[in-house]
């Protein structure tokens, strides 16, 4: 467990050298991480420019859904989403072997390689953006309930980790569609929006949709002092099925994976 | 001839890549689904049927429109070097991208009319244009809309020719697309004051246009007008790509290609 810590340590420090050796590629990365913070507030916004409510949810709850996935997924880009981009273009240019021939667990060096730094500008927004929509709705926040809110949200990025990996992981079959990564941006979005929204579709999207409905709306339920021990009891064993499912599956694939002899 | 051929071949790499071009339409396809999905919780705003026939069109409308030459143009031509090859060959750059990038729309345009065709067999779908003068301006406006999304991606392709890392700007640019092209709700929703400032810019000629025309969302007069701006917009890209090509292409070099 040291060891890890101090590879990752070291892995930490190498990124943040890397971010200040190239200025130009931080002021880019940080535009685009802005952007998008700000679209994903902006999309919710809009769509509810002309309706109070929808599935239940008062417009400011479904906006405060939006801050709790901007804090989510700042944290989730900052450390894996890089990761699972380089690994699809590993897998798909045969450079896979540099990394299993390292003397440390393949799945901690796929997932923890890089770091995104200006991803981290998403949490304070998201913070922000909770805050205040927490004061408008006049809630009142315990520590108990922040507590909740914090450890869920921990548990929800561990989630969409799992199902990232599982995902990212079907490319040492098919190294071709590399960028079915990308697929997971669009669907990771999905768990920004109120559940109830997931139970009206159909029974086979419903069940895939499932364990994305838990990541965000449990964490929320909890800070607005709605949670119920269900929505823990979900979220808490999605998150330890995909989290083993994704190690299982990962050591699977790996016999099946076939380098480019580099 | 010649460029008959450079179609020809990047046909045969986008046949060669379908299996990722699949993938690119389904990405394509969640976000106008996951609107739909929410706008049946959200009643009183737009009915759930015409929000599936606006978001359906959409899709498919995107599958060709959404032109992504503006990678090749940035990472490949310009950062790597590969520009100086057309610099030295008797062709048009411009002429040569776009038959470069026409063979993937057409690839990804075959996944949307399967996805259409699907969509048909099991809904109904009204279509807004009934007379030969409306399909015919329909075809106008599609045609001019692929224009300007060409055009703009090549402009802001160009962009790397001043910039080391243009993907902040491209990410930036992607938000106004998707917020002003019509693909969070029609555009005829938002507020008056959003939509003036929306209509100034080329984005919803580019897809919310097209798709509107063949939904019946404009009087006979509005598409007139529509296909004046979108032609006014084609003018003024094709000028701006003029003089960043001559200012970029001054200043580009490249090493051993």
């Amino acid at each position: 467990m040291r060891r890890y810590a101090r590879i990752y340590l070291t892995l930490l420090k190498i990124n943040f050298s890397a971010l200040a050796a190239y200025r130009s590629n931080f002021v880019n990365s940080m535009v685009s991480s802005i952007a998008w913070a700000i679209f994903s507030v902006a999309l919710v916004v809009i769509l509810t420019m002309r309706t109070d409510s929808a599935f239940g949810w008062k417009r400011e709850e479904i906006i405060l859904l939006t801050g709790a996935y901007s804090i989510l997924i700042g944290v989730f880009h900052t450390l894996f989403s890089r990761n699972f981009e380089r690994l699809s273009r590993l897998i798909n240019f045969g450079q896979l072997d540099a990394l299993l021939v390292k003397p440390a667990d393949s799945q901690f060096l796929a997932s923890f390689w890089l770091v995104n730094y200006t991803s981290l500008i998403r949490i304070p927004i998201g913070i922000a953006l909770v805050w205040y929509l927490v004061s408008v709705l006049r809630v009142t926040v315990t520590a108990a309930a922040f507590a909740w809110f914090t450890l869920f949200l921990f548990v929800g990025i561990v989630l969409l980790y799992s199902i990232w990996c599982l995902v990212a992981t079907v490319t040492i079959w098919f190294p071709r569609i590399s960028n079915i990564v990308d697929l997971m941006y669009s669907v990771s979005s999905i768990s920004r929006f109120p559940r109830e929204m997931i139970a009206r579709t159909h029974a086979f999207l419903f069940l895939i949709l499932l364990p994305l409905a838990f990541i965000i709306n449990a964490p929320v339920q909890f800070l607005l002092a709605k949670g119920t021990w269900i929505d823990a009891g979900m979220l808490l064993s999605f998150a330890m099925f995909f989290l083993l499912a994704s190690r299982m599956f990962w050591r699977f694939a790996l016999r099946h994976y076939t380098s480019a002899s580099t | 001839m010649r460029y008959a051929r450079v179609f020809l071949l990047h046909l045969q790499d986008a046949l060669d890549d379908k299996g990722r071009m699949f993938v690119w339409f389904l990405i394509s396809l969640i976000n106008p689904l996951v609107l739909l999905l929410f706008w049946r919780g959200a009643p009183g705003v737009w009915s759930v049927s015409d929000a599936a026939a606006y978001y359906v069109l959409l899709v498919i409308a995107n599958t060709f429109l959404s032109v992504h030459i503006e990678e090749v143009v940035a990472h490949i031509d310009i950062q790597e070097g590969y520009l100086s090859n057309y610099l030295v060959k008797p062709v048009s750059y411009l002429v040569y991208k776009f038959f470069h990038e026409l063979p993937y729309r057409v690839v990804e345009s075959v996944f949307g009319l399967l996805f259409l065709g699907m969509f048909l067999s099991l809904f109904h779908l009204r279509f807004g244009i009934g007379d030969a003068a409306s399909v015919v301006l329909f075809f106008g406006i599609f045609v001019l809309a692929y224009g300007i999304s060409f055009l703009f991606k090549m402009v802001l392709g160009l962009t790397a020719l001043w910039t080391t890392d243009y993907a902040g700007v491209a990410q930036l640019v992607q938000v106004v697309i998707i917020v002003s092209g019509g693909f969070i709700m029609p555009i005829a929703l938002y507020p008056p004051s959003l939509q003036s400032a929306i209509y100034a810019l080329p984005f919803p000629y580019m897809f919310y246009a097209p798709v509107g025309a063949l939904l019946g969302y404009f009087s006979r007069g509005e598409l007139v007008r529509i296909l004046a701006i979108q032609c006014a917009w084609v003018v003024a890209l094709y000028a701006l790509y003029r003089f960043v090509w001559k200012r970029g292409v001054g200043q580009f070099t490249a090493i051993g290609r």
